[in-house]
């Protein structure tokens, strides 16, 4: 027993390790969900001046509440930091890697005629050590709290709901269902999925099911009729899910322009094939083709092993393409193979396991347009993962030498993947972390240490949305932020001093104790060798960065220039 | 009425037959329709196999003047030849054309339709998978694309399906005379075997897979030989001209140029070197590139099993680059999934099967690209048969929601129906785009002008002391050669083969025929000479401002100019 909890605490250990990287940029939705706890809890309102304890309404998107909800009580007792900003992520992070104890449990249970006692003895603690282990798990960890606690919420209340720990533990797994909701929208499908067909039956109609769990249906329709009335009176968040659901992909919107490309290049109009003066080939051209054929682009791209798990090859088709940077590895290389051959011997033995597999993935189906929701699907997976490598061990016979150092082989393996993603995630963020993640923190603590010295601020909208960095990383004062906040079709373009715009520098009306920051181009104008460029009219360039992914005639720096006169 | 009923029941008891004709007749026409147009002209690599077939149908000697050789030379790539033999009766059909050279991949690819058939009736024993398998590859962009051009790659994959297909009869008897023959398994190895001398990747592929297939077998080796001796005789035999090349050292010519280890050393520090300051990264990962290897060929590997890879990405390289489409089409990753997971579960009943997709990405990822479709080809057609299983099996499913027999029957009907339906429609899709966008928008990945500009130098030629052709690579001789037939006697009585160095070809002279840049400042001093060059070495201001200078056919991109 004193062994077993050894182990429990060195895994949650090695999990705390590799979680624990406070010091990292925060990417725009922590910073969104933070300072939106923050103007909370100074103003009792929103960034858009409203409060809903079911949705967070910011300029033009949404919010799942939950998070910011979780985030409140860091930022009362740390303020607006990074501390208070990665604390709660972490400790769910890990508080996951301890909910898989009970996970692992919950799975060998149900598959209990598959598994001797020795395969569920390695079980119970090589699938938590995976959890603790798997890269995916350590970055949602960091950067993406709504999705780590949807997972947590989601597991914990899968067991509640499997076993009767205590009297009301079904209803409890209703609510943390319902709540998990709240905390990522998008795991809608799979809490659904998971209750209609993951049971014991092997069918079970719509009145038996309500009429056994009637609190649960009761609580399910309530959560429904909620959802209603938020899709009603939050025309945002209702139109944000459409876009992002399969509905969004089937709107002629998203792929008129493949037809539109076709009929500008005249190249429907060229007939091929004639029959009776009617050009055949006009029969793919047409709504229902292109939509569909994009809706299943869409879902494919969330399986692509080059951006899931391949964090560094020449000539990949990644690279190839054009998106020359280092992708993040959310799944070590050669998992892959593992978690085939843990579904292959499962299917073998007839399991149920393969058909959760398939209900975790019914998110990435219904909402294909939102990245990362082939996460759910790891928990699974990862059993999965382990459930080969047990069987690869019993079946080898670890008493041999060879098996031996085959198996230590592995594991140094293992270890020296996980050195080298732990060293890419430190120490190189602006390899990994989106382009204007890691623009926002190095520009916007610049203006914090120097605010006071400017009357004026321009920064480039050419990376995106500057809004969020400015607001957290300046502790911008919330219940200015209405007055201040100036807005064109739902983008910010003026708050304060700072302004919000592409501009021409050389051509700008230029006055003493302005900032400027932008990319080369818009200093000295486009298509020029910006290597050689020391200096701009009126200004001292400050601090130059490179960029990725930037056009090159733009120049692939970042610009920081202050005006001299 | 009677006829009426007689019609009726040949067409009920022949509708499977009736199917399959119509899915290769649509194969076969989206493959074969305007086949000169699209593509829109050779590629250097189509013209060589199609000179090099008419020089041995005319002399058995290739451009190099080797007698009946199994690898020929050509660009330092040592092609393989099976696909040079096989095209001579397509040559004598059609001629010196791009019909002739494409017919022999047209064929091989229509026939693929028939061989994925059979090879699906045979190992699931199920007329709708057969049909499905049959449908999936009639409509597959790869299966289009490859088949209307001349990649010995498609040919090979026939081959080799052919090996396969009887070798799913090798216990098969025919009687002849008073001898029972395993006529199957000669022909099983026989084409396994000319697979191998008609692509590359097949000389690696077709061992593992005759390795694996041994494994297999419940016999042990010793007793399979003790067994088998004519099959080892007739084996040795097909082997021995291999053997022969491989000695020659010939055979690892073209995988010099593109194997893996030429990005060696492996390593991160590239790519990290531009973004900050690698030195933590490189005290890490300085001594690991085998670490690096193992992950690159781990990569390319599973890249293959990737549906990203195989659905949506289109090919980046421009010989096999599909315009709009990647290899296979986006909606048929449903079937490929399911029916890849009941194989994943019936692994052991299906193992010939699994071996041969599990081992087909082998000859790829040893290759320095990471995703190259022409390497598997192979791979593409037992994907298309897999999905033809997911198809049965999804349509399986949902017939067990029925008891009925004719609901069963219906519901079979209504899914496959429009599954088949959407496979046209997407058929005609992929069809459209080679058509209409390779033409139009991708004519420079075909070497284009050659066609349009060769004939009229081949007749003005004798009228001049010399021809200069602008080479600014080493391929531009070959179209010289194809695109007038340069009759094959001549060729062997003008090219002198003592100037033309082993290793990196430099020398490509022939006759009156000089391959070298035009530098028209230079050139325009000669006399009675005529130009093939491209537009930008000869300048059209500069030609009209010269007196004896003049533009006799101007392709856009080519321009041939006389001076007298």
């Amino acid at each position: 027993m004193k062994k077993k909890v050894l182990l429990v605490i060195t895994i949650l250990l090695i999990a705390a390790f590799l979680r624990a990287d406070l010091w990292l940029p925060v990417n725009a939705t922590q910073a969104l969900e933070s300072y939106q706890a923050y103007s909370i809890l100074k103003t009792g309102k929103d960034i858009t001046g409203h409060f809903s304890p079911f949705v967070i309404l910011s300029l033009n998107d949404f919010t799942s509440p939950i998070p910011i909800f979780v985030r409140m009580p860091f930022v009362l007792l740390f303020g607006l930091n990074n501390i208070s900003t990665y604390v709660p992520t972490i400790l769910l992070g890990i508080a996951l890697v301890g909910l898989s104890f009970f996970w692992t449990r919950l799975l060998i249970d149900r598959e209990h005629m598959i598994f001797d006692e020795k395969d569920k003895k390695i079980l119970q603690f090589l699938v938590p050590m995976l959890f603790a282990v798997s890269p995916w798990f350590i970055f949602s960890s960091l950067f993406n709290l709504s999705q780590v606690l949807a997972i947590f919420l989601f597991m914990a209340a899968s067991i509640f709901w499997c076993y009767k720990i205590f009297r009301y533990a079904k209803i409890l797994s209703s609510i943390l269902f319902i709540v998990a909701i709240f905390a990522n929208v998008y795991c809608l499908p799979l809490i659904l999925g998971l209750i209609i067909f993951w049971n014991d039956e092997e069918r079970v109609s719509l009145f038996r099911f309500v009429r056994y769990n009637v609190t649960w249906s009761g609580i399910a329709v309530a959560g429904v009729i909620v959802g209603f009335i938020v899709m009603i009176v939050y025309p945002t968040f209702r139109s944000t899910i459409i876009k992002n659901s399969f509905i969004g992909i089937l709107e002629p919107a998203q792929y008129s322009w493949m037809a539109d490309r076709r009929i500008a290049y005249d190249a429907t109009m060229n007939r091929v094939v004639t029959f009776d003066g009617r050009n055949l080939n006009r029969v793919v051209h047409n709504k229902y083709f292109y939509s569909l054929n994009e809706y299943f682009t869409t879902v494919i791209k969330q399986f692509d092993y080059e951006s899931l798990a391949t964090p560094f090859q020449d000539e990949t088709q990644l690279d190839l393409e054009g998106d020359n940077y280092i992708m993040f590895s959310k799944i070590l290389f050669f998992e892959i193979f593992f978690i085939v051959g843990g579904l292959a011997i499962l299917l073998k033995r007839n399991s149920k396991l393969p058909k959760l597999s398939l209900i975790t993935l019914l998110p990435l189906v219904v909402f294909p347009k939102v990245s990362d929701l082939l996460i759910y699907f790891f928990p699974v997976a990862i059993f999965l993962e382990a459930v080969f490598l047990v069987r690869l061990w019993r079946w080898l016979d670890l008493k041999r030498v060879v098996i031996k150092i085959t198996f230590g082989s592995l594991i140094f393996f293992w270890v020296y993947t996980i050195m080298i993603f732990m060293v890419i995630l430190i120490h190189y963020p602006r390899v990994w972390m989106a382009r204007n993640d890691y623009v926002g923190s190095v520009v916007w603590n610049y203006v914090k240490q120097h605010q006071n010295e400017f009357k004026e601020v321009t920064v480039t909208d050419l990376l995106g949305d500057q809004l969020p960095y400015l607001l957290y990383y300046l502790a911008y004062d919330p219940s200015l932020l209405q007055d201040q906040l100036q807005t064109h079709n739902g983008n910010a373009t003026q708050i304060d001093k700072y302004r919000f715009a592409s501009f021409k520098y050389f051509e700008s009306d230029r006055k003493p104790q302005q900032l400027w920051i932008g990319v080369p181009g818009e200093f000295a104008g486009r298509y020029l060798n910006y290597d050689k460029i020391e200096s701009v009219p009126d200004g001292l360039i400050v601090q130059k960065m490179s960029i990725k992914l930037m056009d090159q005639f733009w120049g692939r720096e970042i610009w920081i220039v202050k005006t001299v006169f | 009425m009677d006829r009426q009923n007689s019609v009726l029941n040949f067409f009920i008891k022949h509708i499977v037959l009736i199917i399959l004709v119509v899915f290769v007749g649509l194969g076969g026409f989206w493959r074969f329709y305007q086949l000169d147009q699209s593509p829109p002209s050779l590629n250097w690599d189509e013209a060589a196999l199609g000179y090099n077939s008419y020089l041995i149908s005319h002399t058995m000697k290739d451009e190099f003047g080797v007698v009946l050789p199994i690898a020929t030379r050509s660009f330092n790539d040592y092609k393989a030849t099976g696909s040079v033999y096989l095209m001579i009766p397509f040559l004598w059909i059609f001629g010196m054309n791009e019909v002739g050279v494409r017919a022999l991949s047209v064929f091989a690819g229509t026939v693929q339709i028939l061989l994925a058939f059979f090879i699906a009736w045979k190992t699931f024993h199920s007329k709708r998978t057969s049909l499905m398998a049959a449908l999936f590859v009639s409509i597959a962009p790869y299966g289009i694309f490859f088949s209307r051009t001349m990649f010995e790659a498609n040919v090979a994959t026939t081959l080799f399906s052919l090996g396969y297909l009887f070798f799913l009869y090798w216990d098969k008897t025919i009687q002849f005379l008073r001898y029972k023959i395993h006529l199957f398994r000669f022909l099983s190895v026989f084409f396994f075997i000319a697979s191998m001398y008609t692509y590359h990747s097949f000389k690696i592929l077709v061992p593992l897979v005759f390795i694996a297939f041994v494994l297999l077998s419940k016999r042990s080796l010793r007793e399979l030989v003790l067994r088998g001796k004519q099959l080892m005789v007739w084996m040795v035999l097909l082997l021995i001209p291999m053997g022969i090349l491989t000695l020659q050292g010939n055979s690892a010519t073209r995988f010099q140029y593109t194997n893996i280890l030429l990005h060696w050393p492996f390593s991160v520090i590239n790519h990290l070197q531009n973004i900050g300051n690698p030195d933590i990264f490189s005290q890490i990962t300085q001594f690991a590139p085998i670490y690096f290897l193992i992950i690159e060929v781990v990569g390319r590997y599973i890249a293959h099993f990737t549906p990203m890879d195989l659905f949506v990405r289109l090919s980046l390289e421009n010989p096999v680059f599909i315009p709009a489409n990647a290899n296979l089409l986006p909606f048929e990753v449903i079937f490929w999934g399911i029916g890849l997971i009941a194989l994943l579960k019936n692994a052991k009943k299906y193992s010939h099967f699994m071996v041969i997709v599990l081992l087909s990405p082998i000859p790829a990822i040893i290759n320095w690209e990471w995703f190259y479709a022409a390497r598997i080809i192979q791979l593409f057609f037992f994907y298309c048969i897999i999905m033809g299983y997911g198809v049965d099996l999804a349509t399986s499913y949902l017939q067990k929601y029925y008891k009925n027999l004719l609901a069963k029957r219906i519901v079979s009907l209504v899914f496959v129906g429009i599954v088949a339906t959407y496979c046209i429609w997407s058929g005609w899709y992929v069809f459209d785009s080679i058509m209409v966008l390779m033409p139009k928008f991708y004519a420079g990945n075909w070497q284009p002008g050659y066609k349009e500009t060769v004939p009229v130098v081949g007749k003005l030629a004798d009228q001049y002391d010399q021809v200069i052709v602008d080479t600014p690579h080493a391929e531009q001789y070959i179209f010289v050669l194809f695109y007038q037939a340069y009759p094959a006697n001549k060729y062997f009585q003008d090219i002198d083969f003592t100037k033309i160095a082993p290793g990196q070809r430099t020398y490509f002279d022939f006759g009156k025929y000089h391959f070298r840049l035009i530098f028209w400042p230079e050139d325009r001093k000669l006399k009675k000479t005529l130009f093939l060059g491209t537009t930008s070495n000869l300048p059209e201001q500069d030609i009209k401002s010269q007196k004896n200078a003049r533009i006799l056919q101007d392709s856009g991109l080519l321009r041939v100019v006389s001076l007298d």
